[in-house]
């Protein structure tokens, strides 16, 4: 009786053991999960702020005394529970929308996206219609060419007009370019 | 007194040049051959005395003459010999400066060395160069004037700014410099030719000359400012599209674009006018970012009003681009297509079209991206910040379509004809692709990238370059191939190929260069940095590697304090090296700088620089780690890209396609020498 007790103790013990050897690596791997989401979830914010002091760097890049405090208040908010966008509008209240690193798309800024994305959506167009259409770009050229050149022409476009219905010139019988 | 010396000579040069402008200008009114030469020769006595001037400045700042404001302002007595020669360029007058005394040396060598086919031109493209000339040796003579006096002389300067005292320094502004003005050898061609009424028989082989010598020097000086950001600004990137590396990068996108343009009029003898307006905005915008750099109206458009140097500068680069668009819009219509139509469809000039395109839409992003916060706060007082998200919301596309672009582009031929089989080429190559890209992936290892769009990112980029490296390739090998049956073996076949081809040989080069730019770019999605504090033999790790902190240790370097945190970098137990990021600490300012530690491969660097150290004993030091991969790919594909350019440039091109020019006659002083 008490050898039974003795086994199904350590049975019950080592199933619990046995559990948390497999729910502990669990455990561990969901903190650091959780810890990379986090720190992704940061990146992602303090790349889209710029760091005040510097140039062309965001706060996520620089470590001047007001994007650390930046980086902090980022933290805190977003342990608090704030979405990304959330942070950026209390960012963009406080400091205007000079603080996020690109323009907003509201108001003259709009502008700044639209020319962009107006240019490389149009720009194949234009080069379609001006350019690789224009076939008729030949008969632009032999506009200006001069009159006896277009005379000669027409002489032998003549000619060949008459050589192509006289059957004995043209066996074939074929009726030429009349163009 | 050197002050006087050296002000005197910019003052002479400036006397010289304008003589040397009204002379050709009078001599391009009359065709007098014998007043151009005296124009040449007063552009000669302007870079000579400039030359002069600047052998003073350097003469001043070995000697310490802190009588001399720039001396005293930029350099101390602790600095070594190098970086005092380097001073010469670190400031707004000293750059200016040498901006300037470089375009005079152009300006000689380009009237010098002019081809006799152009010989008729030679006056206009003196009187356009002297014209720059003139207006900067103005500036130097009055907003930028570098021997304005300090008296009494100081006993030690200021010091120079610790940013610069770096060996990238030395070389990178003179770099860019030379690209920047060397682009104003086109644009006075440029300029010349609508002047004269028309494009010359050696016009072209000149302008792509000095355009392709511009484009080298452009490339690697920004490549080379990409370096000096990656050693020494300490936030382990090497490009952050900030407006100073957005102005250099837009001269670039214009004189690639202006290549592209050439290949077409080189061929085809289509595309000159669009190539005198690339030329025309290529050197615009090498002013423009002087401009926005130096005027202050970066920072803000109030701080603009408060120099001299700003409101001058608009006007100059204004009338430059308004007076060259007058001089097109009233001259562009003489200068002719020739007779052969165009039939453009699907053909290699098509695609030159589209590359230019593609060029131009991403200088127009860069563009607005520059001056779009200067436009935002003049029109409605908003302030507003762009940076490197904007940029990179649009450059990927325009770097894709270019990679497809590169790839079918060069498999296709002028006049609609196709390379035998094109299309096999295109899907033989996107199978072949399969295997180098994969490698690629693996030996980068690429797929430790965490976030799905990134990594989708890099596996399609990566295969496109791939598939595009192919199909060059398959084109070369296609070219190559005419020249199996030539005599006397391999060597004497890849000689005779080498000839013919010297141009393509060159551009295929520079293709593969640029793909493999883009294939290290693609490196930037997968970069990883940690922040760690250690104490002396602690141990930190990322991506695989195991940063051991020595002891920390304070030494002396040249005049430099540096406060170092040896860092030993070891993978499974095996050493693989040692970096010392250091804060250094310069006699003449207080603050502390980043001395990077970086440890490179071909795969990727590993990048250390030190955040912070307990400043009384030196026992922990928080350190960010970084693992930047591909970086060194990036600045391979420069030198690639550089060697390219250079390839070109020695090929012998064909004189100008257009019709024939009844010129080059003298009417005047065509007595003397040839």
């Amino acid at each position: 009786m008490r050898a039974f007790i003795i086994i199904r103790l350590s049975i019950f013990w080592l199933a619990v053991l046995a559990l948390t050897a497999i729910r502990a690596p669990m455990v561990f791997a969901n903190d650091m999960a959780d810890a990379a989401a986090f720190q992704d979830q940061f990146r992602d914010v303090a790349s889209d702020l710029r760091c005040p002091t510097c140039v062309g760097l965001s706060v996520l890049e620089s470590d001047a005394p007001f994007s650390k405090q930046i980086k902090d208040e980022v933290t805190n908010q977003l342990k608090a529970g704030k979405s990304h966008e959330e942070i950026l509008t209390f960012f963009t209240e406080r400091y205007g929308p000079w603080i996020l690193r690109v323009p907003p798309k509201t108001g003259v800024s709009i502008l700044a996206w639209a020319i962009p994305l107006a240019v490389l959506l149009a720009g194949p167009l234009a080069v379609w219609f001006l350019v690789w259409r224009r076939r008729d770009n030949l008969v632009g050229v032999e506009a200006v060419k001069p009159l006896e050149e277009i005379l000669m022409e027409w002489d032998r476009d003549i000619s060949g007009h008459k050589e192509a219905v006289n059957p004995a010139t043209n066996p074939g019988g074929e009726v030429g370019d009349q163009a | 007194m050197p002050a006087h010396l050296g002000f005197m000579f910019l003052l002479l040069a400036l006397i010289f040049s304008l003589y040397g402008f009204g002379a050709s200008i009078a001599a391009a009114w009359l065709r007098h051959r014998r007043l151009y030469r005296s124009g040449r020769m007063a552009a000669t006595m302007t870079a000579m005395f400039i030359v002069l001037a600047a052998v003073v400045m350097w003469l001043s700042l070995f000697a310490r003459d802190y009588s001399i404001a720039y001396v005293w302002r930029n350099s101390s007595n602790d600095l070594p010999a190098f970086y005092t020669f380097t001073t010469f360029w670190s400031a707004l007058e000293g750059s200016h400066f040498l901006w300037m005394m470089i375009l005079a040396i152009f300006t000689v060598i380009a009237l010098w060395t002019g081809n006799r086919d152009n010989e008729h031109i030679m006056p206009w493209v003196a009187a356009s160069l002297l014209a720059v000339v003139s207006w900067m040796l103005y500036l130097a003579v009055s907003h930028s004037d570098p021997f304005v006096m300090q008296l009494p002389a100081p006993t030690n300067g200021l010091g120079k700014n610790p940013l610069l005292q770096n060996p990238y320094m030395a070389i990178h502004p003179p770099t860019l410099f030379t690209g920047y003005t060397a682009l104003a050898i086109p644009f006075a061609y440029a300029i010349a030719a609508m002047a004269y009424g028309d494009i010359t028989e050696g016009w072209l082989k000149t302008t792509r000359r000095w355009t392709l010598f511009a484009w080298c020097a452009l490339t690697a000086g920004v490549a080379l400012g990409g370096h000096w950001a990656y050693v020494e600004l300490g936030w382990a990137g090497y490009w952050a599209w900030d407006p100073v590396e957005n102005s250099s990068f837009m001269p670039w996108l214009l004189a690639t674009a202006l290549l592209h343009s050439m290949v077409i009029q080189d061929k085809l003898g289509h595309l000159k006018r669009s190539g005198i307006i690339l030329a025309i905005l290529a050197f615009f915008f090498s002013f423009f970012g002087t401009f926005i750099t130096r005027s202050g109206i970066i920072t803000s458009v109030h701080s603009f009003a408060d120099g001299n140097i700003g409101p001058n500068y608009l006007i100059f680069i204004a009338t430059l681009l308004v007076g060259s668009l007058v001089l097109f819009a009233f001259r562009a219509p003489s200068i002719l297509p020739p007779d052969a139509g165009k039939v453009w469809g699907v053909s290699k000039e098509s695609a030159l079209i589209v590359t230019q395109f593609l060029l131009l839409t991403l200088a127009a992003v860069v563009f607005i991206g520059t001056v779009f916060p200067i436009v935002s706060e003049a029109v409605s007082n908003q302030r507003i910040s762009i940076q490197a998200p904007y940029f990179n919301a649009f450059a990927p596309w325009i770097g894709l379509a270019m990679i497809v672009a590169i790839a079918i582009g060069n498999l296709l031929r002028y006049h609609s004809a196709k390379i035998p089989g094109g299309r096999a080429v295109l899907i033989n190559a996107a199978v072949i692709a399969i295997l180098p890209a994969a490698l690629f992936c693996w030996r980068g290892e690429v797929f430790k990238t965490t976030r799905a769009w990134p990594l989708g990112a890099q596996i399609v980029g990566i295969y496109l370059v791939m598939w595009s490296v192919v199909c060059l390739c398959a084109d070369f090998r296609q070219r190559l191939a005419p020249f199996a049956n030539v005599a006397g073996g391999v060597f004497a076949r890849w000689v005779a190929f080498l000839r013919r081809n010297t141009a393509y040989t060159g551009a295929f080069v520079a293709h593969i260069g640029v793909l493999l730019a883009i294939l290290g770019f693609l490196g930037n999605y997968r970069g990883v940095d940690r922040e760690v504090t250690l104490r002396s033999g602690e141990t930190a790790s990322l991506f695989g590697y195991d940063f051991t902190m020595g002891k920390f240790q304070v030494r002396e370097e040249g005049n430099a304090t540096l406060y170092e945190a040896p860092l030993l970098i070891t993978r499974d137990g095996r050493e693989v090296g040692t970096v010392y990021p250091a804060k250094s600490k310069y006699p003449t300012k207080p603050e502390l700088m980043n001395e990077v530690g970086v440890l490179g491969g071909f795969w990727h660097d590993l990048y250390a620089v030190i955040v912070d150290f307990e400043k009384k004993s030196g026992e922990t030091v928080t350190l960010q780690l970084h693992v930047n991969p591909t970086v060194r790919l990036v600045f391979m594909s420069v030198v690639i890209m550089v060697l390219g350019g250079i390839i070109a440039a020695f090929d012998r091109i064909r004189g100008d396609r257009s019709r024939d020019v009844a010129g080059g006659v003298w009417e005047h002083g065509s007595g003397g020498r040839a």
